[in-house]
């Protein structure tokens, strides 16, 4: 039967954007489908108002002004996760976001979009804990680098600039005793600037005659708006923050291979039975969010990258075959959020000015590592959702029931309410956040299974369920004391532990392992010609480091063998 | 029942606070029920796949009864230590009401996330802009305007959003 394209990609997020670029500038012909909407871009206009056309493959439908018109720097119209533009649910915010059954305390943070989570995200991207993936993984942290390599610099990714509040943590974890680190092969304990996938600060911000208002260079410019959508450039593919909206997904273009379809979910997998390759990947069937229109495409191979919710979900939908581990072994480096309020007295003598300023500088810009425990790094956001993550959000309720007993290090557990909070709010500009990633362990019993009777437009529900251990814990409580030293270390008058429940789902990996779904090459092993390129394919959480990079490496690994294996 | 339920829960968790205003100026005077967050959250909460307002109003105020609160308006009438109590209470016994949801009830099984997440939808959108969208507020999402800033961003000396800082200190470390 004729083929529409060579590959399907689905899913435009971290991880799809890599392969289909990859794959393109190898002359393979390639159709990436996300089922969110694509900012700028000009056949997209008004993308939250208007259809829109089908698809786009030039490059010159990308168009910076569109996207300015689109990203407002508010966090509610960008960031709200019910009616925003960075959020799961389709293009049309009149329209309800799409459901997920969450039955334990917490939420996911993932949008739809070309660009995906990446739209949203800090743009962290440090490489896998060496000892995390060595000995561990079906393959070596050393056939990784490469990948590695290559993605750092395609992005690019490079050590981030320092403004107050990145000072001020590199100065308590300083006086605290820790080392500066200067590999990004981390096999120690100790704190570094973030390896950040953002453009330097652009050199003419320190010009007194640089007007940022007509601003369209180059570079950062420092202004904290990476999670509410970054739209400082010259034009998509110069944009400071690299999402893969203006990454890969622009380089995909210009390949001339590669057609992106937004507002395309895909809701089954088909596949074939034949003697030669058995049970094998034919195509994809979509639906469009607008239209409601349910189509069916062929490929000679496809790629599942919808992330680590929607991949098992899509599996378990299409009815392939039964896996023990499809939707398992969910790690979502259970998260913890703290934060210490300063006197300016404090900061005066540390830094020299008297504020942190949260909203200034990249959104998450110093970080600290340790192999066998997890990852500490800074952040500082817009008020609304700073408050929401560091005041209410805990698994351990409001801060009156915690009274401190003198053996915490910090001052205050829970959440807070009433006159304190907005006390502490008073403090904003002078407080200074972290959140904490624990190296957590994969559990056979965590994951994503298909609601028995709840069904979207799309099909079937995913239902998330993640329980940590008493491992993850002890990793997590040792963390947190290191934190909160920190903190001391640097001066703080109060230091707060929110303690979050498990159920957040920010860094959500590890839902169809390699090794147990798919084989070494990230190929489905029961379903021939279907690879998986996005956080559900890594074999574990990394040891605690952002999972991005390492998707994006195993991404363009996973390209170059379907290439080799499929189109040689 | 819905307005005034989602009234007095806002105003439980981000109240008006004149000592506040005494102390640092008339602004921090002000709380969630001066920024209509309440509305926000009835907004939202309708938002979702199933219209959630109502629902979640009931199944609070029915444990808030269970408190023993003196009338119909659970967690109005009370003292600031009193309100907190009754948050926490609510919270304690979210456990409890997830356990209690009827799965293959079809309005009832987002009930969990909208309870959990509750508190941080109420700040989220009382620090936010939202308040600033002042006659556009009840507008769909791309149909507003902001007229003017917060109160609230006044309160905690958010300047609003920026195109650059010159705030580079150092790339070395």
């Amino acid at each position: 039967m004729d083929q529409d394209v060579d590959v399907i990609v689905i899913g435009a997020g971290g991880g799809g954007p890599v392969a289909a670029r990859e794959l393109g500038e190898k002359g393979i012909k390639v159709l990436l489908l996300e089922a969110g909407p694509w900012y700028g871009n000009k056949k997209w206009p008004k993308p939250n108002e208007v259809q829109g056309e089908i698809s786009s493959a030039a490059y010159e439908d990308l168009s910076i002004e569109v996207l300015k018109e689109n990203f407002t720097d508010l966090e509610d119209d960008m960031n709200n996760p019910v009616t925003g533009k960075f959020r799961w649910g389709p293009a049309d915010r009149n329209l309800p976001p799409w459901p997920r059954d969450l039955a334990q305390k917490g939420y996911t943070w993932q949008s739809a979009g070309v660009g995906g989570t990446t739209l949203l995200y800090f743009t962290n991207s440090p490489r896998a804990f060496p000892a995390a993936v060595n000995g561990i993984w079906p393959i070596s942290y050393e056939e990784l680098i490469p990948y590695y390599e290559k993605v750092e610099s395609t992005l690019p990714v490079s050590p981030a600039p320092t403004t107050a509040k990145e000072e001020l943590f590199y100065y308590g974890a300083k006086k605290a005793g820790w080392k500066l680190l200067d590999s990004p092969n981390v096999t120690e304990p100790g704190y570094r600037p973030q390896p950040n996938a953002i453009y330097p600060v652009n050199p003419l911000l320190s010009n007194p005659d640089f007007d940022i208002r007509t601003n369209r260079s180059a570079g950062c410019t420092l202004r904290g708006h990476c999670v509410n959508g970054c739209h400082i450039g010259p034009n998509i593919e110069g944009v400071a923050k690299r999402s893969t909206f203006a990454s890969y997904v622009p380089g995909a273009l210009r390949s001339g291979n590669v057609t992106v379809m937004p507002n395309t979910f895909a809701i089954k997998i088909l596949a074939e039975k034949d003697s030669a390759e058995g049970l094998h990947a034919v195509g994809v069937r979509i639906r469009n969010t607008w239209t409601g229109k349910i189509e069916e495409l062929r490929a000679k191979t496809v790629v599942m990258a919808g992330g680590s919710v929607e991949t098992p979900r899509l599996w378990l939908n299409s009815g392939l075959p039964h896996n023990g581990w499809v939707g398992r072994g969910l790690v979502n480096h259970w998260f913890d959020c703290m934060a210490g309020v300063f006197e300016e007295k404090d900061l005066m003598n540390a830094l020299g000015v008297t504020e942190v300023m949260p909203f200034v500088g990249q959104n998450a810009a110093a970080r600290f590592d340790y192999p066998g425990l997890g990852v500490i790094e800074t952040y500082g956001l817009t008020p609304g959702i700073f408050a929401s993550m560091l005041y209410a959000t805990s698994n351990r309720g409001f801060h009156t029931t915690n009274r401190a007993d003198g053996q915490e290090p910090w001052d205050m557990e829970g959440m807070v309410a009433g006159e304190l909070l907005k006390s502490l709010m008073r403090d904003y500009r002078r407080t200074l956040c972290i959140l904490i990633f624990t190296d957590d362990q994969v559990n056979q019993r965590n994951g994503i299974s298909l609601s028995p009777v709840l069904k979207d437009e799309n099909g079937y529900i995913p239902v998330i369920n993640y329980q940590s251990s008493g491992e993850d814990a002890g990793k997590r409580d040792q963390l947190a004391v290191i934190a909160a030293d920190i903190f001391r270390k640097a001066g703080a008058r109060t230091v707060i532990r929110a303690n979050w429940p498990p159920g957040i789902f920010i860094h959500i990996q590890c839902t169809m392992r390699m090794g147990y779904v798919t084989d070494n090459n990230c190929e489905a092993l029961q379903v021939k010609r279907l690879y998986i390129a996005d956080n559900s394919v890594q074999f574990n959480g990394l040891g605690g480091p952002n999972p991005t990079l390492t998707t994006q490496a195993l991404a363009a690994r996973t390209a170059e063998k379907i290439a080799n294996t499929y189109f040689a | 029942m819905i307005e005034n339920f989602f009234y007095f829960f806002v105003n439980a968790l981000i109240p008006r606070t004149p000592k506040l205003a005494e102390k640092y100026g008339a602004v921090q005077y002000y709380g969630a029920v001066d920024q209509y967050t309440d509305q926000f959250l009835v907004m939202l909460l309708n938002h979702y796949y199933i219209p959630m307002a109502e629902m979640t109003a009931r199944v609070m105020q029915r444990y808030g009864n269970a408190t023993g609160n003196r009338n119909d308006h659970f967690l109005s009438d009370l003292s600031e230590g009193e309100l907190i109590d009754a948050l926490q209470y609510l919270e304690r016994n979210m456990d409890e009401l997830v356990q209690a949801k009827t799965p293959f009830q079809n309005d009832r099984w987002l009930i969990p996330e909208i309870l959990y997440n509750l508190n941080r939808y109420t700040m989220f959108g009382y620090y936010s802009e939202w308040f600033g969208y002042g006659t556009t507020r009840a507008e769909p999402p791309g149909r507003r305007i902001l007229e003017f800033y917060p109160l609230s961003w006044e309160q905690t000396g958010y300047p609003g959003p920026s195109l650059g800082y010159r705030a580079l200190r150092a790339y070395e470390i």
